[in-house]
């Protein structure tokens, strides 16, 4: 079955015989493929060399390369050693680029579906045909729709077609007038809320490697998990063996690589909040050493709290501070204050008594000793003492040091050097939000917050503002919008306020959106670069839901489970087809001396393609054009700025403004943002492939921008507890109308808080006897960090994987938990979920914590048109689910550890 | 001249970049890697962690793969390093055999590829496993074509980790001879007495 129908005559083109396509009796109607087939081959005579480019062969592409070309062929590709971050350095992934071209199961010329049954199972009867066909069907579609109403679009995108974040694709969403714009990556995007709430910065915070002497890394990898080679291992390396300065605590339920350099202390998953707040207790309560002048000025611990849980405010409307100094009670910004006492009980504000926010925070922590940590998290007591112990005397309290800033001027700044940090480990939980923000809690403790040696914002210069009452104003994720009944967003986004992104939800609201209050269905589908079924959870369901949209068109690369599902195929080229820019701005893992202060601009020279495929962007601003929207494209990139990379948006000038009624190519756009940011043309890049920039060593720190007290961090977290009161005030007020199963209401706003609290969740009460009594992790490996690039299916990657990686697509199990379940190294099991089961091959080892259930890797696939061998790994995401009672209860990431049950297939 | 190679263990993380660097830069089939990096489990839960080492030919200096070779195929060169000319090597696999490392791989097929299922080379397949033909036996070169042109060892190039260092260990000055004086580091079996060119800090 799945016969994948394509002409010969695109292989054909490939090797110089375009002609001899007639013969094969296909249809071949396309004007625009024989043109194509022309430009191509012209561009093989003139293009015999090396070329810039860049790698993204993992969802950063912030390793800068260059590939060789010899008759049209990439016969080579390594990395550009003039890059000062990466420093000519690619991964395995990075290397394997040239597959990812040749890769035989890309989708090679326009196509459109003949069977009208859709499903997993069902074989699409695709059938080849032309550039207009496609893009004038798709679009007389779509145009239909945007006349009657354009919300019955849905867009969905991900890392797949995005050369960096986002790339281009909110412009077509916003164009199109649609609020339906769902990613289908970030389902595990927690750590946004807690940086934005408490940092004011998109999209997280990394340890600043530079001077850090001690980082205590909770659920995550440092980037040799997954082998990233942009220059933050290289440094932190060097710090690790050269100059031995550096002490870095992995805690995790898993041993890989960087906890295999550093310290592991294994925990029990879903037991790291506990942990958390062990070491935060045993810091206030057995250490005793903080850095209080930071509390007292960098933070909102000396704020008065009313009884109501809500800042004490004066008769100006300000946050009121009790003053030690004259023992007066001041607003926060009083130029008079002098000694903000951060332990202030029984002050009178407005005739009623307050506390300090501190005081609140530490009486929340009394009970959660290191001893009552142990039992959840499995860590011993005394290991829970030794962090806290580490972690303060390695913090630097007091140190300063000398910096100079972009102006030229001398600061002395605060150098922290403890810090903590928490990934997916530890987010991808109920208590998710709760978890980040304790590792924040800490950090606050030592003052390690945008200063050297402590946890820096990817974003860099001045993005930090504080708000009207001098915390740190949220600019993204943290900050609450207002919930609106009926709900507008297939994703019923006007709930929660605080998600990242919701695609399991959209597509099970999409099968049936009246019953969810919407007021329209969709009737059609557009996906770049996106896999809600496969990337992200609960597979069969969102394969269900997108089977029932009367239209989907998807802008492919391979063949994959979207692709599958479509009725057009907008085949896109290969990474190294890909005209491309990116920007690396801010670490992804760790800062480091050579990485800390440079940005590198890259840019890369596309291949004639090999087929008849497409510039994924070049095909969705064709669409504009046939659907008549390209004014309203054009007026959305003048109004947002071109995006040049993650975090590096492009500002034009009146004067260069994409004009009205002119269809750019991408290419003409980013030139425009390139002489905007960099002041260069972007046909400089071709010559020189990258940019560098270093900016002054002080402008790295946010905190260099401000005063002493002029932007406090919130230690007390006063806008949760108001988000939460807020969403319950809606969720009361419509409980009658809002259909939303698996909703708890007081269940989940318990969590919005403004200290944290521990609550049991699922995972804690896993236990033997239990029909399910263990419990799942999934990490990432370093050949399969995240389903990009087709990585699963390229043979370099997965055979040096199955050869040299004994956990890759296998399932892992402590040795002395196989043994008392009767399982041998290579048995096959099944682990059974409460949503799904997967089955797979056992490795047994002593690297993972005892009754737990390991999988390495974004594998496994519902399709077998990528290839028999990319379908052969179990697939983790059938375990999981998207409920909203599982979900982080305030960012709404899915749960990514879920009680499991084992047993022998 | 003396070339040669050292890996500091403990900067690779099993990124196995230098693995399929290799494979892209040198074509090799499948089932064959010139370098790779084996992992072990060491110690037991909660004290355990894994180990890295990468793993090449040696370019012994007593390689007893140059001296089983019939035909002299295998031969130690002037800059240190052991090639094989391929035109004069008839297949039998005794270097094979006599390599303690497993550093050399036999090419079996007339037209290898790794889309199997497909059945059919990718044209970077049919450009470039040409110099990889049916019934020989090759092996790591350190990366002779590239340096041809000035260019390191494509697995040392591309080590995000900075865990390999090559160069020439008769010249005082060169990196890697200040480096292997400062860590005197060794190589893997010597008792096999190869005496080999790769050196590993542990
Ligand atoms: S880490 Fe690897 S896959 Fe990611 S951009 Fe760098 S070379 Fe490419
Ligand atoms: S490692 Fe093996 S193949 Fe290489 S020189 Fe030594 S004996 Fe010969
Ligand atoms: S490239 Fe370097 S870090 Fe990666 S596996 Fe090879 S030696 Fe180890």
């Amino acid at each position: 079955m799945k016969t994948v129908q394509v002409s010969r005559r695109s292989v054909l083109k490939a090797a110089g015989i375009a002609g001899a396509a007639a013969v094969m009796g296909i249809n071949l109607g396309s004007t625009n493929s024989a043109l194509a087939a022309a430009d191509a081959k012209k561009g093989i005579m003139s293009k015999d060399n090396w070329h810039y480019g860049h790698c993204r062969m993992c969802m950063r592409g912030t390793c800068p390369n260059m590939y060789r070309v010899e008759n049209g062929v990439a016969v080579e590709v390594m990395g550009n050693p003039k890059t000062p971050t990466s420093k000519g350095a690619l991964c395995a992934k990075g290397q394997s680029i040239i597959q990812n071209l040749y890769n035989p199961y890309r989708v090679k010329a326009p196509m459109k579906r003949t069977n009208p049954k859709k499903g997993l199972q069902e074989d699409p009867q695709w059938v080849e045909i032309s550039w207009d066909e496609a893009l004038n069907t798709t679009a007389g579609v779509l145009k239909e729709i945007r006349e009657k109403d354009p919300r019955r679009f849905m867009y969905s995108v991900g890392f797949g077609d995005m050369d960096f974040f986002c790339t281009f694709l909110f412009y077509f969403a916003g164009a199109y007038g649609t609020p339906n714009y769902v990613k289908s990556n970030g389902t595990l995007c927690v750590l946004h809320y807690a940086s934005d709430l408490v940092q004011g910065v998109f999209p997280g915070v990394k340890p600043d490697a530079t001077y850090a002497k001690y980082i205590l890394a909770m659920g995550m990898n440092l980037g040799m998990g997954i082998a990233s080679s942009d220059g933050g291992v290289r440094g932190l390396l060097n710090r690790i063996y050269n100059e031995k300065d550096i002490k870095i605590v992995c805690v995790d339920p898993h041993c890989g690589p960087d906890a295999s350099k550093m310290e592991w202390v294994p925990v029990k998953p879903g037991g790291e909040l506990a942990f958390l707040m062990g070491v935060a207790n045993s810091i206030i309560f057995e250490v005793k050493k903080m850095d209080v002048d930071f509390l007292k000025w960098k933070t909102n611990a000396p704020y008065l709290i009313a009884s109501d849980g809500y800042y004490a405010r004066g008769k100006d409307g300000k946050p009121q501070i009790y003053d030690l100094k004259d023992k007066k009670v001041k607003s926060f910004d009083d130029k008079t204050l002098s000694d903000p006492d951060i332990y202030a009980e029984n002050i009178k504000v407005n005739g009623e008594k307050t506390k300090a926010g501190f005081v609140l925070v530490k009486e929340g922590l009394k009970k959660n000793t290191p001893e009552w940590a142990a039992k959840i998290s499995g860590i011993p007591a005394s290991k829970i003492r030794e962090v806290a112990r580490d972690f303060i005397e390695n913090a630097s309290i007091g140190e300063s040091i000398e910096m100079v800033n972009g102006k030229g001027e001398k600061l002395l700044m605060p150098k922290r050097t403890s810090v903590c940090e928490g990934k997916r480990g530890i987010k991808n939980m109920r208590d998710g939000v709760p978890a980040d923000l304790m590792t924040k809690l800490l950090n606050m403790l030592v003052g390690s917050l945008d200063v050297p040696g402590g946890m820096l914002g990817t974003q860099r210069g001045p993005f930090l503002k504080p708000d009207e009452d001098g915390v740190v104003a949220p600019k993204g994720e943290a900050r609450f919008k207002k919930p609106v009944y009926p709900p507008q967003h297939v994703n019923l986004s006007e709930y929660f306020p605080h998600k990242h992104t919701l695609p399991t939800l959209a597509f099970r609201v999409a099968a049936d959106p009246h019953k969810y209050g919407l007021n329209y269905e969709i009737d059609a589908l557009l996906s770049v670069g996106s896999n809600p079924i496969a990337s992200t959870t609960e597979p069969y369901m969102v394969a269900d839901s997108v089977a029932k949209i009367p239209f989907s068109a998807t802008v492919a690369y391979h063949y994959d489970e979207m692709a599958h599902m479509a009725d057009i195929l907008l085949p896109s080229h290969a990474l190294l087809e890909k005209e491309s820019v990116n920007s690396y701005e801010g670490a992804f893992d760790v800062y480091t001396k050579e990485t800390i202060s440079t940005r590198v601009m890259m840019y890369r020279d596309p291949m004639p393609p090999l087929y008849n495929t497409k510039q994924p962007q070049d095909i969705i601003i064709e669409l504009c054009e046939r659907i008549g929207m390209i004014d309203d494209f054009n007026a959305n990139i003048n109004k947002t700025g071109v995006i040049l990379g993650e975090v590096t948006f492009a500002k034009l000038d009146p004067k260069d403004y994409l004009q009205p009624g002119k269809r750019y190519t991408i290419a003409e756009i980013w030139d425009k943002g390139v002489k905007a940011y960099f002041n260069r043309p972007l046909d400089d890049m071709k010559k020189e492939g990258i940019i560098v920039q270093q900016m002054a060593p002080a402008d790295a720190y946010n905190s260099s921008f401000f005063k002493k007290g002029e932007t406090r961090h919130p230690i007390y977290f006063e806008r949760l507890k108001r988000s939460g009161d807020e969403l319950r005030k809606f969720f009361t007020e419509y409980k009658d109308k809002i259909y939303l199963p698996d909703f708890d209401m007081e269940d989940q706003l318990q969590y919005y808080e403004p200290v944290i609290k521990w609550r049991p969740k699922d995972l804690t009460e896993v236990k033997k006897g239990n029909k399910y009594d263990m419990i799942s992790i999934n990490w990432k490996a370093p050949t399969s960090p995240m389903r990009i690039a087709g990585n699963d299916q390229l043979p370099y990657l997965n055979e040096v994987s199955e050869t040299f990686d004994p956990t890759y697509g296998k399932i892992c199990l402590n040795t002395k938990t196989a043994a008392e379940k009767g399982i041998k190294e290579g048995d096959t099991i099944w682990v059974e979920s409460a949503n799904g089961k997967v089955s797979g091959q056992v490795h047994v080892t002593e690297l993972i914590f005892p009754d737990v259930v390991g999988f390495a890797g974004a594998l496994g696939r519902l399709v077998d048109s990528l290839g028999k061998k990319a379908s052969s790994y179990p697939m983790y995401n059938k375990l999981t689910n998207a409920k909203i009672s599982t979900c982080c209860a305030v960012a709404i990431g899915v749960s990514n550890s879920v009680p499991v049950r084992i047993y022998k297939a | 001249m003396k070339l040669a190679m050292i890996i500091d263990r403990r900067r690779c993380y099993a990124c196995h970049g230098c693995a399929v660097a290799c494979k892209v830069a040198n074509a090799t089939p499948p089932g064959t890697f010139w370098t790779k990096t084996i992992t072990e489990e060491v110690g037991s839960f909660p004290k355990a962690h894994m180990e890295y080492r990468p793993l090449i030919c040696n370019h012994c200096d007593k390689a007893p793969c140059v001296e089983v070779c019939p035909t002299g195929a295998s031969k130690k060169m002037e800059d240190g390093t052991v090639q094989i000319t391929t035109s004069e090597c008839v297949g039998c696999q005794l270097c094979m055999e006599a390599c303690p490392y497993g550093a050399r791989y036999f090419n079996e097929k007339d037209t290898p590829t790794y889309w199997s299922e497909v059945g059919k080379q990718d044209i970077f397949e049919q450009a470039r496993y040409k110099d990889h033909p049916a019934g020989t036996v090759d092996k790591c070169t350190f990366c002779a074509p590239r340096r041809s042109k000035g260019l390191p060892p494509a697995c040392v190039a591309t080590c995000a980790g900075v865990a390999r260092t090559f160069g020439d260990l008769d010249d005082p000055n060169s990196e890697i001879s200040k480096m292997f004086k400062q860590y005197k580091p060794k190589p893997l079996y010597p008792e096999k007495g190869t005496s080999p060119r790769v050196f590993y800090i542990d």
